[in-house]
């Protein structure tokens, strides 16, 4: 049973909201990541952000599939409103958290979206421009790409934790170059298990995810 | 050889692009030991049962696969080097490292960092200065120090054997341990070699895909007249089974003694030898929670060491039931029981629980 139930459990593919989980909360808690309303392509904008500071823990279509989640699921979208200023301006970003007194103490026009009265909601635009080319759906991960982000994040899991915390690697490998010469130092480690198949399937995940970002 | 290592670095640099990798730990760590008398332990900043370290590494990559390492570690011992080596990264099969090492023995060698463990204290093999009655009254110590510091060359690779397994081997020759009548490990840890010996070793790993066994030896003569030796082994086993990771090792030294020490009666055969084991499963319930359990022992059997409380046959065997919180990216705490018990020494049994705190970056 015990066999079963692990392999059971090792089978299940990852859900948006355990991708969420383990990506987004990975930094952040979740009163801060789930604080902005956004539009699909506007939170495409901020993951990708996101991603560009830590590639490994943000992978290309972990980019859409999280955008999906935040908006379909979470519904953390902006609200329609009859009333209320819209508040154009620069999006706020997640690692710049406005400090807030308590929600009690605050005068009804000083509450946060998300404790206003739906009809004083402010109306909150979607980014005029769309997102960057390389967002767009039309450029989502295929398939093939979607199975080797996968292996790739399971590899990192089982080889890279036997000895380091995994924030220490998200942290450190932040380029291409720095992350293959990592790589292959690690990799020589006695006793790290990242064998040649590893090595290969490693790599072309690392070129994949830093194509364009170096 | 120091300017083979500048050609080396000469030629290098203009071709890659010199590039920087910085890491760092600290740990500060409390216990409380249950009962009368508790046995002290050294502490940095002077306060019983509180111990502190912190780590500095950066590792320069200057291409061709040629890279430095140095990593600065201060603790109950003040600021010591704990690595300070070039590697040489020719074939996976044939790499070169030379300098100050972390020499390969055992699988906890190379998680010695604090940030790389989830217990608050190192398992009883490995264990230095902050073991009970840890000085040579008592069981003088683990069986390897942690982390194993010494200056020499090692040659390592990889053989790839399937897909999924392979063969990482490693050989080295080094200073080798130091001391008088049984091995110091502060002594170790000097820069200059005691006698003319060499100390010499190597470690095999077979590694699967989410298991690994591993085999370790070393040996050397110890003290100035060359003359005492030590030789140990290990074998250490690694398992994944999804949230779950199982450790365990035992590794074994037998020292000579020194026939010249003052015995209060003629002392035969002088030599002992000390077992040291662990097995450890981490159960990760959650992203951020792993629970640990563990158990470990040291064993010495052999004639005591003059002054020493121990008998001819001596143990201690010690439970662990550990919470390790990732508190966020860069920080975890650590909390643990721990249950010591004792045979053939005359100390009680204690109840020690211990809180601590570790940044990484």
């Amino acid at each position: 049973m015990l066999a079963l139930a692990l392999t059971l459990w090792l089978a299940a593919p990852p859900s948006p909201r355990l991708a969420y989980e383990a990506k987004c909360l990975y930094c952040h808690s979740a009163e801060l990541a789930e604080s902005r309303r956004l539009t699909e392509p506007g939170w495409r904008q901020l993951i990708e952000k996101m991603r560009l500071k830590a590639p490994l823990l943000i992978s290309r279509s972990d980019v859409p599939r999280l955008a999906r989640f935040m908006t379909g699921t979470l519904k953390l979208t902006p609200r329609a409103a009859k009333a209320g200023k819209a508040e154009p301006g620069t999006p706020l970003t997640l690692d710049k958290p406005i400090e807030q007194p308590p929600h009690d103490k605050l005068p009804r026009d000083k509450l946060p979206p998300d404790k206003l009265p739906l009809d004083k909601l402010p109306v909150v635009e979607a980014p005029d421009e769309p997102a960057s080319p390389s967002l767009e759906p039309s450029e989502e991960s295929s398939e093939e790409q979607l199975a080797l982000e996968q292996e790739a994040a399971r590899l990192i899991q089982r080889r890279c934790s036997k000895c380091h915390t995994l924030g220490r690697v998200y942290g450190k490998l932040d380029t291409l170059e720095r992350s293959l010469t990592t790589l292959e130092r690690m990799r020589l480690k006695t006793g790290s298990g990242i064998t040649d198949r590893d090595l290969e399937l490693l790599q072309r995940y690392l070129r994949s995810q830093f194509s364009d970002a170096n | 050889m120091k300017r083979l290592a500048l050609v080396v670095f000469a030629c290098a640099v203009p071709a890659h692009a010199f590039d920087a990798t910085f890491a760092g730990s600290a740990a500060i760590d409390y216990r409380f030991i249950s009962g009368d008398n508790p046995p002290t332990n050294p502490s940095p900043i002077g306060i019983s049962g509180l111990t502190f370290e912190v780590a500095q590494k950066v590792v320069a990559e200057v291409g061709h696969g040629v890279s430095f390492s140095v990593k600065a570690c201060g603790g109950c011992h003040g600021l010591e080097l704990d690595q300070g080596f070039g590697e040489l990264r020719l074939k996976p099969f044939f790499n070169v490292r030379a300098g100050r090492l972390n020499v390969p023995f055992g699988e906890f060698t190379v998680r010695h960092d604090p940030a790389n463990f989830t217990t608050p204290s190192k398992p009883l093999p490995y264990a230095m200065g902050d073991m009970l009655w840890y000085d040579r009254s008592g069981f003088n110590l683990g069986v390897v120090p942690a982390p194993w510091v010494d200056n020499g060359i090692e040659l390592f690779g990889s053989l790839s054997l399937s897909a999924t397994t392979q063969l990482d081997y490693s050989v080295y020759v080094i200073k080798g341990l130091a001391g008088d009548n049984d091995i110091d490990f502060a002594r170790s840890r000097q820069y200059l070699d005691t006698n003319r010996t060499p100390g010499f070793g190597a470690r095999l790993v077979l590694t699967g895909e989410d298991w690994a066994v591993g085999g370790s030896f070393s040996a050397a003569t110890y003290d100035p007249k060359d003359t005492l030796w030590y030789a140990m082994a290990g074998i250490d086993l690694y398992l994944r089974l999804g949230p779950i990771v199982l450790r365990a090792e035992a590794v074994g030294r037998r020292t000579d003694l020194d026939p010249t020490a003052t015995y209060a009666f003629e002392p035969r055969d002088l030599w002992f030898v000390k077992a040291g084991w662990y097995a450890q499963a981490d159960w990760a319930i959650a992203d951020v929670v792993t629970l640990v359990l563990r158990s470990d022992g040291l064993q010495r059997w052999g004639l005591p060491l003059p002054g020493s409380a121990l008998e001819p046959v001596a143990g201690m065997q010690r439970q662990t039931f550990a919470v390790l919180g990732r508190v966020h990216e860069h920080f975890a705490l650590k909390a643990d029981y721990e249950l010591w018990t004792v045979q053939g020494a005359p100390f009680t049994m204690r109840h020690v629980v211990r809180v601590g705190l570790v940044a990484g970056y």
